[in-house]
């Protein structure tokens, strides 16, 4: 299962914000979007999914155009998690769980056991279970992502689409997230796309790093090939020390920043 | 609105003349029309005559004078009563969709107004007092509301939307359980300028003067607070004692349109953006001297305006001008709020 | 939690909805039956079973029963639930807590929409001989209404459009417009029948007075639509409230089933308009109402929000009658007073959503 950009160009209102892109992903790996703010990251995501419709060139899943994909065929296929989802009043976990379902139900006919069965396993896998019949307004920040990883899970598409999955969430929950997402990549085959804030975070769980720059795809590879200290320049304009860590048999790239460019500290001498 | 000092008079002297001169154009224009034409008798030459003669003997005298000139005044009056209630308005709520209809001051007085004379009883004198009290309700329960987001427009107008929706289902219900007087508290309470009286003048023409007088004389308050609060403290202005002033000031004015011609909505919001818009220019547009006096002017044009329409029959059967104040004020109101995206 | 405790968890949600459906049957049973009874001719419920179970000769009683009080108690029970689902499904396709036929000014303009059709009808085919108003065929008064609704459903939208939908802008559009249609209705009706105030107040203020089954026929079919519909559109309403991506990713075809919800709310409230005039924040309450009761789930909501709303509008016509005997106070009216410090506690309480 692949994805297909051609000379992609994506914008408001006619004016383009991503620039003439071309790649192909395998949606079967983990793979990262990386960029400064309003380099155009969830602008792709968006014409990715065929929320935003092309103003030139084309995006192909499996060889079809995204926009001809009916919403049902598209939805089995690519499960998407916005920024930041809000859910509707006095719903409980189950119950917002529940309607990753949709894609796979018909319009009158009532809930199946195969759709409880695979609510119920979405909820394990993110170890929510004890939680299934809270209200959802109750959980925690880091318990309502999960929540909202379950839903795309019940929806049993081949990959999902993550918009900054961690924002919002302090540094232990936002591992927590980061690992789920890897296990549910390695362990379950579920493919993975994120538009990631922090570099560290796609150095250390994505299979292939794509970094934009105003609307631009400056760089493509895995971790090592692209988070350089020469990149980080020229991506958020800052002096960085690239350390290489060691994980599960896995060496990553890990970028400590220093300073901006033009930074005060760069001359030992104080100005007079 | 960083380079405007108060006291420094630079106007462009044409603009205001002009705006001045079209203003007391329309009043006399439709004030002309007014008094010449209706049912009875319909003449420009015989007016001078009718005007000014004795109206014990002749008809056309008694109606001239006893009917149609009460109504006449009372459309001006009630027009510049509005339009300085109005400017107040949004001064002290910086808000450029102030207007006693969209506080909830007019549906305030307008409830205590009909429940005091269905069900009280109360004598048409002390109406003035109930429609100032209803009035002041109204706009406490606006403003308490709308103090959470620190009187956003959006929210202020919603709130007090709202609170007027309330009052006039109240009296709809005042009104259906005292059924005898159903059909002339109907139509008072759509707003109407026909059958006012010298009483009704006299009621009201003091409370006009008082109110354009205050506001003149302490137009500089206006202007310090049309500033942010922090700015307006810093200039030395005991800001919510002037705010309340200001809006008794206004709540007065609308109470005694109120008890005399009933809810008239949307004049207050309408007359100060107009009298903006001519004036144009920065200083003078915000120097409350001249926008306030301008904006009752143009109030009591839109109202004579308004009535000359109601009277001319072009609507079929005479229309009550409140009715048509609404039409026409709402649909100004709805220009401005798709323009200015508030 | 065990696989058993999450059934018994699943099966609480399931019970608390089948008690609370029946309680809400029992009441809305008991309240039609006790409003038979009530009015200025007394009658028994034996009169009730008479009418109900026979077909025969009737007394006084029961004849004001089958002509006067069924038909009404059985229209604002109609009345009610169109109002209430119009109220939901406004409130869930819109994201806006406030949302309801009324305050988006829908109902004014299925209002006004009928006034000028009477307007119409009357100018064309009065007989000037009888003072008499003529009206177009029953039947074709809700598409009348419809088409009004849907004018000034439009209008509201591209008023409060800035840049996106922000709630509280729509509210206050939706007010302010229709502040304006029925200053426009009043315009019309003074303009051309002077002397009608009270029919006309009675009419805007939306009165169960003086109706019958005509009315009832008139407005089932579009209740029927409903209920065929309604079961289908649960779950794409349910998605809506996610927002248009998400509900898109999870495979909702949005632009159609926007138009199929927004056609069957303005459906329901314009049939219900043109039956009984715009009877005011029905449905803004009722959704919140049933929220409180069974929670979130869209389709426990559709079933129980259109049992309150037959409920409170069964309830406050009686309420109306009840109170200032033999004076009757509108069912609009009460509704309003009900209605309005309900919208300003929910304004205030969502006040960090809304703007």
């Amino acid at each position: 299962m692949s994805l297909h950009a051609t000379n992609l160009t994506l914008g408001y209102s006619g004016r383009p914000v991503v620039r003439d892109l071309s790649f192909s992903f395998d949606l079967r790996q983990s793979i990262a979007i990386i960029g400064p703010n309003g380099c155009g990251k969830s602008t792709l995501l968006r014409g990715l999914l065929g929320l935003l419709p092309p103003l030139s060139g084309s995006i192909e899943l499996d060889g079809k155009a995204i926009g001809k994909w009916n919403a049902r065929a598209l939805a089995r296929r690519i499960a998407f998690l916005p920024q930041s989802p809000v859910a509707p009043e006095g719903l409980t976990v189950r119950q917002i769980v529940e309607h990753g379902r949709f894609a796979h139900q018909s319009l009158w006919a009532p809930q199946t056991k195969e759709d409880r069965r695979i609510v119920g396993e979405a909820l394990a896998r993110t170890g929510l279970s004890h939680l299934a019949d809270r209200q959802f307004s109750t959980l925690s920040g880091g318990e309502r992502q999960r929540g909202w990883i379950a839903l795309a899970l019940a929806q049993r598409a081949d990959a999902v689409f993550f918009d900054e999955p961690t924002t919002f969430l302090d540094l232990g929950h936002q591992l927590d997230i980061m690992d789920l997402l890897r296990r549910l990549n390695l362990d379950h085959d579920i493919g993975i796309l994120m538009v990631l804030h922090d570099v560290n975070h796609a150095a250390c769980y994505a299979d292939r790093v794509v970094a934009l720059h105003s609307g631009r795809l400056i760089a493509d590879g895995n971790g090592p090939e692209v988070i350089t200290a020469g990149l980080m320049a020229d991506l958020f304009g800052v002096r960085t020390e690239i350390q290489m860590l060691e994980a599960g048999g896995r060496r990553y790239p890990h970028c400590i920043p220093l300073g901006p460019e033009n930074h005060a500290g760069n001359s030992a001498e104080r100005p007079q | 609105m960083k380079a405007f000092r108060p006291g420094t008079p630079h106007w462009p002297g044409g603009r205001i003349g002009g705006t001045v001169l079209f203003g007391i154009g329309i009043c006399a224009g439709c004030s002309l029309f007014l008094l010449s034409f209706g049912s009875m008798f319909a003449s420009f030459g015989r007016l001078p005559s009718a005007l000014f003669g004795n109206a014990e003997t002749s008809d056309a005298a008694f109606v001239v004078q006893q009917l149609r000139l009460p109504r006449v005044l009372m459309g001006l009056l009630v027009g510049a009563a509005l339009g300085t209630a109005g400017a107040m308005m949004q001064a002290i709520t910086r808000n450029p969709l102030g207007d006693p209809s969209l506080t909830g001051v007019t549906g305030g007085a307008a409830a205590a107004v009909v429940f005091a004379f269905v069900l009280v009883g109360a004598p048409v004198g002390t109406l003035l007092i109930w429609g100032t009290f209803g009035g002041m309700a109204g706009a406490t329960v606006t403003f308490a509301l709308a103090r959470q987001t620190n009187y956003s427009p959006v929210h202020l107008t919603l709130a007090g939307m709202a609170v007027s929706l309330f009052c006039f289902a109240l009296i709809q219900s005042f009104m259906l359980a005292n059924s005898q007087s159903l059909n002339s508290t109907y139509f008072w309470l759509i707003g109407n300028l026909a059958n006012r009286t010298w009483r009704d003048v006299s009621l009201v023409w003091p409370l006009v003067a008082g109110g354009l007088v205050a506001g003149i004389v302490f137009a500089n308050h206006l202007n310090i607070l049309m500033f942010d609060e922090d700015n307006a403290r810093a200039r030395g202005l005991a800001v919510a004692r002037w705010r309340l002033f200001f809006g008794m000031v206004s709540v007065i004015l609308t109470a005694g349109c109120v008890a005399t011609c009933g809810p008239i909505s949307f004049v207050g919001l309408v007359a100060p953006h107009i009298a903006r818009q001519a004036l144009g220019t920065h200083r003078a547009a915000a120097d409350h001297r001249i926008l306030l006096p301008v904006a009752a002017l143009l109030g009591a044009a839109i109202m004579s305006l308004t009535d000359t329409i109601a009277v001319s029959r072009l609507l079929g059967s005479e229309v009550p001008t409140g009715l048509l104040s609404i039409v026409v004020g709402g649909v100004a109101f709805l220009v401005l709020f798709k323009r200015k995206s508030l | 939690m065990s696989a058993r405790d999450d059934a018994d968890a699943q099966i609480g949600d399931q019970l608390r909805f089948a008690v609370t459906t029946a309680v809400l049957i029992s009441c809305a049973i008991a309240l039609i039956v006790l409003s038979q009874g009530f009015g200025a001719a007394s009658a028994s419920f034996a009169d009730l079973w008479v009418v109900l179970t026979r077909d025969e000769a009737l007394t006084p009683a029961q004849q004001v029963i089958a002509d006067i009080r069924l038909p009404r108690a059985l229209l604002g029970a109609v009345v009610g639930v169109h109002f209430a689902i119009a109220g939901l499904i406004m409130q869930s396709l819109l994201r806006n807590p406030l949302a309801d036929p009324g305050v988006l000014g829908v109902s004014s303009g299925a209002s006004l929409a009928v006034v000028i059709s009477i307007l119409v009808a009357n100018t064309l085919w009065a007989d000037p001989e009888r003072f008499e108003l003529v009206y177009f065929p029953s039947a074709s008064i809700p598409f009348i209404a419809l088409v009004g609704g849907l004018c000034s459903a439009a209008l509201v939208l591209w008023m409060s459009w800035d840049r996106g939908l922000n709630p509280q802008r729509m509210a206050l559009a939706g007010v302010v417009t229709g502040t304006i249609i029925n200053a426009l209705i009043l315009v019309v009706i003074v303009g051309f029948g002077a002397g009608r105030a009270e029919m006309a107040i009675l009419w805007l203020a939306g009165t169960l007075f003086g109706r019958g089954y005509e009315n009832l026929q008139a407005m089932l079919g579009w209740t029927m639509a409903a209920l065929f519909i309604l079961p289908a559109l649960a779950r794409p309403l349910s998605l809506l409230r996610f927002g248009e991506d998400f509900a898109r990713t999870m495979g909702l075809p949005v632009g159609i089933w926007r138009v199929v919800a927004a056609l069957v709310a303005i459906g329901l409230t314009a049939s219900a308009v043109s039956a009984a005039g715009p009877i005011g924040f029905v449905g803004l309450v009722v959704p919140h109402i049933a929220r409180l009761l069974i929670g979130g789930n869209m389709a426990h909501l559709i079933v129980v929000s259109a049992l309150v709303g037959l409920i409170l509008t069964v309830g406050t016509d009686l309420v109306g009658r009840a109170l200032f005997v033999p004076l009757e106070i509108p069912v609009g009216i009460i509704t309003s007073l009900i209605g309005v410090p309900v919208f300003l506690v929910i304004l205030q309480r969502n006040l960090w959503r809304l703007s």
